[in-house]
C-alpha cells in the first residue's frame, strides 16, 4: 500500500481547489453566513446543484447507484479542500447519511437520487446531554404500515437546508434503529439558532410524531458511519490547516514592525515552524486513516479514531497560532482568521473530543 | 524496476534475513530496545567487530562501486538492507559518520588516490573515523570555526580545537573543516582535510557526559604537520563539500520504527506499577499521555514511509522529510520520560541495579541530546521557517 497519491487523485485535488476558489471564495462564505432564510436557501441551491454537477456527491456512492464509486482516499481529498474552503453546506452530512442508507434496503431508491442531488442529508443522533454514547431516548411507533417518530435532537446540522434527516430512535423493543424523516413532514418543528461557527449551523429539531420511515437497525451500520465521521473532520483539518498557515506565512512576510517584517523574528518563525509541523503530520495521519478506511480492516476504526484526535487537535492550535500571528487584524470579522478557528473549534468537540478517541487508541494498544 | 532486477533484490533479501537471523549479535538483542541508534561506549570494540563482519559478508556499501569496496548494487538492495535490518533488530555501524558524511564527500570531490586509500578501511571498520566540524566557540554557527590550516610546503600546519568529537579516544583518523583563509566571507575560507590522529601534537581529552559515559572528546591540534595531499577539494571548498553531503544524505532513519515495540514495553510496565492503589495502566491521566504518544508513533511512521515512498518513486521528498529531525528528537524525550513514568519509583535507580539495566533511564538522558546535536531543534526551526516556508532571514528582512 503506497501512500503518494496517484495522478488521478492528484487531478481530483487540484480541479476542486481551483473550482472552489473561483466559485466560492471567503467574500461567498461571508455572503453565505449574513444571508437567512430564502436568500440563504437559494444559495444552498446553487451549491448543491455545483456540487452534483462536479460529480462529488456521487463520489463514493457506487456506480450502480449512479455514482463514481471511488474509496475514501478521494473522499478525503475532496473533504481537505472543502475544509480549505469552509464551505457551508451540508456535504459531510450527506456523506454519512448515505452511508446508513448504503446499509438499508432504501439503497436502490434513494441513493440515485443523493448523487443526483436531488436530495440532501443530515444526521440526527446528539441528544441534549451531548454525549456520543448513545443513551437516546427519541421513540419510534410503529403501527401497521406507519412510522411515528417522536423527540427532540438539539444539535443538527443544516436542518434548514437539507431536505432529509437521517434519525436514530429507539422502536418499542428499545433496539435503536435508523429512520428516515423529510424535512416538511408533520410535527417536524426547526427552531434556528445562532452557532459559534456560522459556517456549520447547528439547529433544535423536534419530532411531534412525524411520519418516518425505517431505515436499518442501528449496528453495525455505526461503527462505519463514526470510523466516517472521524477520517471526514481530520481531513477537513487537513485543508483547514493549510490555509491558515498560507494565510500567517504571507502576512508574516508583509506586516512591517520595527522596520523589518515580524517574520524575520524568530518568535514568529518558530510559531510558523510548529504549525507546518502540525499541518504535515494532521496529513499523514489522515490520510493513513483513509487508506485504512477504504481497506476496510479492522485497523480502519482505530486509525480514523487516531486521526481525529490528532487532526481536530493540530487544527485548533493551528487556527490559534494563525489569530495571533495575524495580531489585532486577527481579532477582527474582516479577516479571515476566525472562520478558522470556529470550524476548528466544532470539528474538534464534534464526533467525540480527543480526550475520548486517546482512551479508545489506550484500550486499543491493550492498556 | 525490471521483474528480474525485483527477484535479485528478494533473493538478496532473503539471503539477508538468514544471515541476520545467525549473526545478530546475542549481547545486541538483550540491549537494544534501548539504544536503537546509540551504543554506549562500553560496547565499541563489539560494534566494531559487527562492522567488520558486515564488510567480509558484503553488506558494507551496498550501492557504492566495488572498486572502492563497495558492492556496485542499486539503491533497492540498499532499501531493502535497511529493511531487513530494522526486522531483525540489527545494531548500528561503528563508522556512521565516517560512511554517511565522509564517503559521499570523497567519492564527489576527493582525488583517486584519496578514495582508493580510504572507503575500503571506512566501510571495514579497519580505520575508525571521527568528524571535526563544531568547535567550543563554534556550535549553531559552525561557519564562525576558528581552527586555522596554514599552507607550509608540502604540509598543512594545523592549530586550534574541535569538540563533541564521537569515538574521539578510539578514533584513526579526524575529517576537519578548517580555516584556510580567514580574510573572505567565513563560509568562503573553509577547507576540508583529513587529519591521523596518530600525529604529532594532536591530543584527545575526552568529556563526561551527563549519562556518565564518555561518548564524545575533544580534539587539539598544536602544530600539526598534515600533508596536503589530504585536502579534500580546493582549498576553500570545505563548506560546499560539508553541505553536498548533508544535502544528499537522504533517506529517513527506518529504526524508529521499533518505536512501536517500546509503546508495548511501556503498557506492560504499566500494568505491574501501581499509582492510587490501583495499576498506572488504568489511570486516565496516564492513558491519555500514553494514547498521544502512540498517535504521534503513528504520525512519524507515516511520514518515515511518505518519504521512503516518494524517493523510491524518484521524486523529491516532501516537506515532512525535512521536518523529521525536529519531530523525532522531541517525540523521543516524551516517550522516555513516558517510559520512566512507568516505572514508578524505580526508575530513579541507574543502570546494573535497576530492572532491565536500566536502559530506560539511560536513554530518557541520552534523548536530551537529540534536540542539540545536528542541528538544535531552534536552528531546525529557524531552518524550516527560512527555506520550507521563505520567511525571511533574521537581520535581513528589512524593507
Amino acid at each position: 500500500m503506497t501512500t503518494l497519491l496517484t495522478e488521478e487523485q492528484l487531478l481530483l485535488r487540484s480541479s476542486a481547489r481551483s473550482f472552489l476558489e473561483e466559485r466560492y471564495p471567503m467574500t461567498w462564505v461571508r455572503e453565505w453566513t449574513e444571508a437567512s432564510g430564502e436568500r440563504r436557501r437559494a444559495m444552498q441551491s446553487a451549491v448543491w446543484k455545483d456540487l452534483a454537477d462536479m460529480g462529488w456527491l456521487g463520489l463514493g456512492v457506487s456506480e450502480e447507484h449512479g455514482g463514481m464509486g471511488l474509496g475514501f482516499v478521494e473522499q478525503a481529498i475532496l473533504l481537505e479542500e472543502l475544509g480549505r474552503a469552509v464551505l457551508p453546506a451540508p456535504y459531510l452530512e450527506t456523506l454519512l447519511g448515505a452511508a446508513v442508507i448504503e446499509g438499508s434496503d432504501s439503497r436502490d431508491e434513494l441513493l440515485p437520487r443523493v448523487a443526483a442531488g436531488e436530495l440532501s442529508l443530515t444526521v440526527a443522533t446528539s441528544e441534549a446531554s451531548g454525549d456520543e454514547s448513545t443513551e437516546w431516548t427519541t421513540e419510534l411507533a410503529e403501527r401497521g404500515g406507519d412510522a411515528l417518530v417522536r423527540g427532540t435532537k438539539p444539535f443538527v446540522p443544516y436542518a434548514l437546508l437539507a431536505d432529509r434527516f437521517v434519525v436514530a430512535a429507539r422502536d418499542a423493543a428499545g433496539s435503536l434503529v435508523w429512520v428516515l424523516v423529510d424535512r416538511n413532514a408533520a410535527g417536524v418543528e426547526i427552531t434556528a439558532c445562532e452557532t459559534m461557527d456560522q459556517t456549520r449551523p447547528l439547529h433544535r429539531v423536534s419530532f411531534d410524531g412525524s411520519s418516518a420511515r425505517r431505515l436499518c437497525s442501528f449496528e453495525p451500520g455505526w461503527k462505519t458511519i463514526q470510523a466516517i465521521h472521524w477520517a471526514a473532520l481530520a481531513a477537513e483539518a487537513v485543508g483547514g490547516c493549510e490555509r491558515v498557515l498560507a494565510d500567517s506565512v504571507a502576512y508574516a512576510k508583509d506586516r512591517v514592525q520595527f522596520g523589518t517584517p515580524i517574520g524575520a523574528n524568530q518568535a514568529i518563525k518558530h510559531k510558523c515552524s510548529n504549525m507546518l509541523v502540525r499541518t504535515e503530520a494532521t496529513r499523514a495521519i489522515t490520510y493513513h486513516a483513509a487508506r485504512e478506511q477504504t481497506a476496510g480492516g479492522e485497523n480502519a476504526s482505530l486509525a480514523c479514531s487516531m486521526a481525529k484526535a490528532y487532526a481536530t487537535e493540530a487544527y485548533r492550535e493551528v487556527a490559534s497560532e494563525g489569530i495571533q500571528i495575524h495580531g489585532g487584524v486577527g481579532f477582527t470579522w474582516e479577516f479571515d482568521c476566525h472562520f478558522f478557528y470556529k470550524r476548528a473549534r466544532a470539528n474538534e468537540i464534534t464526533a467525540g473530543h480527543p480526550d475520548e478517541h486517546r482512551e479508545r487508541v489506550a484500550a486499543g494498544a491493550g492498556l | 524496476m525490471s521483474r528480474s532486477e525485483a527477484q535479485d533484490v528478494e533473493a538478496w533479501r532473503s539471503d539477508l534475513r538468514g544471515w541476520l537471523e545467525d549473526n545478530v549479535p546475542t549481547w545486541w538483542q538483550e540491549e537494544y530496545a534501548a539504544t536503537p541508534f546509540e551504543v554506549p561506549e562500553r560496547r565499541f570494540d563489539d560494534i566494531r567487530n559487527w562492522q567488520r563482519q558486515l564488510f567480509d559478508a558484503g553488506y558494507m556499501g551496498v550501492t557504492l562501486p566495488r572498486a572502492y569496496g563497495g558492492q556496485g548494487l542499486t539503491p533497492d538492495f540498499d532499501r531493502a538492507k535497511a529493511e531487513e535490518f530494522v526486522r531483525a533488530g540489527a545494531p548500528p555501524i561503528v563508522n556512521e559518520v565516517g560512511v554517511k558524511l565522509l564517503i559521499p564527500g570523497l567519492l564527489e570531490f576527493g582525488t583517486e588516490a584519496q578514495k582508493n586509500r580510504f572507503v575500503k578501511n571506512i566501510l571495514s571498520a579497519e580505520e575508525i573515523w571521527c568528524q571535526g566540524y563544531s568547535e567550543p566557540g563554534a556550535g549553531s554557527d559552525l561557519a564562525s570555526l576558528q581552527t586555522r590550516a596554514v599552507r607550509d610546503g608540502d604540509d598543512y600546519v594545523v592549530n586550534g580545537t574541535k569538540i563533541w568529537t564521537t569515538y574521539g579516544m578510539q578514533g584513526d583518523w579526524i575529517f576537519c573543516l578548517v580555516r584556510t583563509d580567514p580574510d573572505v566571507k567565513k563560509q568562503a575560507g573553509i577547507g576540508f582535510l583529513l587529519v591521523d590522529m596518530k600525529s604529532a601534537g594532536l591530543e584527545v581529552a575526552p568529556i563526561v557526559n551527563i549519562t556518565t559515559d564518555v561518548d564524545f572528546c575533544q580534539v587539539f591540534f598544536e602544530d600539526v604537520h598534515v600533508p596536503a595531499e589530504n585536502l579534500v577539494g580546493h582549498p576553500t571548498q570545505g563548506w560546499e563539500i560539508a553541505n553536498h553531503v548533508l544535502a544528499h544524505e537522504r533517506g529517513p532513519n527506518l529504526a524508529m520504527f521499533r518505536y512501536g515495540d517500546f509503546l508495548e514495553q511501556i503498557a506492560e510496565r504499566a500494568r505491574a506499577t501501581r499509582r492510587s492503589g490501583r495499576p498506572l495502566s488504568e489511570d486516565p491521566m496516564f492513558r491519555q499521555r500514553f494514547a498521544q504518544c502512540r498517535i504521534e508513533f503513528e504520525v512519524l511512521k507515516q511520514q518515515v514511509l511518505q518519504t521512503v515512498d516518494e524517493i523510491r518513486a524518484g521524486r523529491k521528498p516532501g516537506p515532512a522529510s525535512s521536518l523529521l529531525k525536529l519531530q523525532t528528537s522531541e517525540f523521543d524525550q516524551r516517550l522516555s520520560k513516558l517510559a520512566n513514568e512507568a516505572q514508578g519509583l524505580a526508575s530513579q535507580i541507574w543502570l546494573d541495579d535497576a530492572a532491565d539495566r536500566g536502559i530506560w533511564q539511560w536513554r530518557e538522558l541520552w534523548s536530551r541530546a537529540y534536540t542539540i546535536f545536528a542541528g538544535s531543534s531552534e536552528i531546525q526551526r529557524n531552518i524550516i521557517a527560512e527555506r520550507l516556508l521563505g520567511l525571511p532571514r533574521q537581520g535581513k528582512g528589512g524593507k
